[in-house]
């Protein structure tokens, strides 16, 4: 089966261009139409479907940076099916102290110190995050697919994991400003 | 999905929410996370010194229900039992008790290593080698 870079033709990357992905999602929404199909054959009208389906999908993963990322780690195999990955130990200590700071804003919603330390400390860290990945997916846009570069960037996909759940945790209770 | 009544009551009123002294030397820490959907458990022991017998068992645990209900009865299945018979408490057990849905059975494979990873802190602060745990999937 063909991969989603290979059906819009377009380089492996972590950022396809925007405007091509929009552009090649048209084209093949207008190919795999189901009405240009109407009076085919079943066999021809299945694969139509399959065709639009696989394009939406496509869609989907390639303009979407998080789905993006495990398609591709998934793509060169490094990514397996609810993996269990390991993040060190101090990496998880900070996800509990980030989590408490949260717990205090959480108690007091209305209160603005607790509000604005617990937002800044997450915001801050996906800061970081975005920071210390780019140069890394970069390299890899720039043609570098090794192992060893997807396995570092497979541990910061993991560890946005962490932080895309405390964002979450966050929205379960926090009114917007 | 509908939780049991098991996991609601855990959740409602989780039991031995908290911290122990971690510098203590018979006191193990056990933190471990859940990868795919960014749960973190903290769990930790007290052993008694004279009688081998876990005095005290805290945890905190940022994630589902079921995850926070994993956790709570680890803690209460904990208290009373031996090292070694702590190490025995199987993922499965929380499962059953807590009629877990198939879906949330990573829940208590975390409880499960967090109880395992407090021992071998415990162990491996009082001198005893850590022990290799058999990898479960999530």
């Amino acid at each position: 089966m063909v991969n989603y870079f290979e059906l819009y033709a377009l380089p492996v990357s972590f950022h396809p261009h925007t405007a091509n992905v929009k552009f090649k999602f048209y084209e093949l929404s207008r190919t795999w139409h189901p009405d240009r199909f109407a009076q085919a054959d079943d066999a021809t009208r299945a694969e139509a479907l399959r065709m639009a389906a696989l394009n939406n999908d496509a869609y989907k993963t390639l303009s979407n940076p998080d789905a993006l990322m495990a398609y591709i780690l998934r793509l060169y195999g490094m990514l397996e099916e609810e993996e269990k990955y390991n993040l060190p130990p101090d990496f998880l200590m900070e996800m509990m102290e980030l989590n408490e700071l949260i717990s205090e804003y959480e108690l007091d919603p209305a209160n603005e110190e607790a509000r604005s330390e617990a937002t800044e400390a997450i915001e801050s860290e996906f800061r970081e995050w975005d920071l210390e990945v780019a140069p890394l997916t970069q390299r890899f846009n720039e043609g570098e697919h090794t192992p060893e570069l997807l396995s570092e960037i497979k541990d910061y996909y993991f560890r946005r994991k962490y932080l895309l759940r405390i964002q979450e945790r966050i929205a379960t209770f926090a009114t917007p400003k | 999905m509908a939780y049991s009544d098991k996991v609601i009551d855990h959740y409602q009123n989780p039991k031995n929410v908290g911290t122990l002294d971690k510098s203590k030397n018979n006191v193990g820490t056990g933190l471990v996370g859940a990868p795919e959907c960014g749960d973190v458990m903290r769990l930790q022991i007290e052993v008694d010194e004279e009688s081998g017998l876990i005095k005290d068992a805290k945890f905190k645990t940022f994630g589902c229900g079921s995850a926070i209900a994993s956790s709570s009865l680890a803690t209460e299945w904990l208290k009373g039992k031996t090292v070694d018979q702590a190490l025995a408490i199987d993922n499965m057990d929380i499962v059953e008790e807590l009629n877990l849905p198939p879906v949330k059975i990573h829940c208590s494979v975390l409880a499960e290593d967090a109880i395992k990873a407090a021992i071998n802190d415990y162990r491996v602060k009082n001198g005893l080698p850590e022990l290799t745990l058999e990898q479960k999937p999530h």
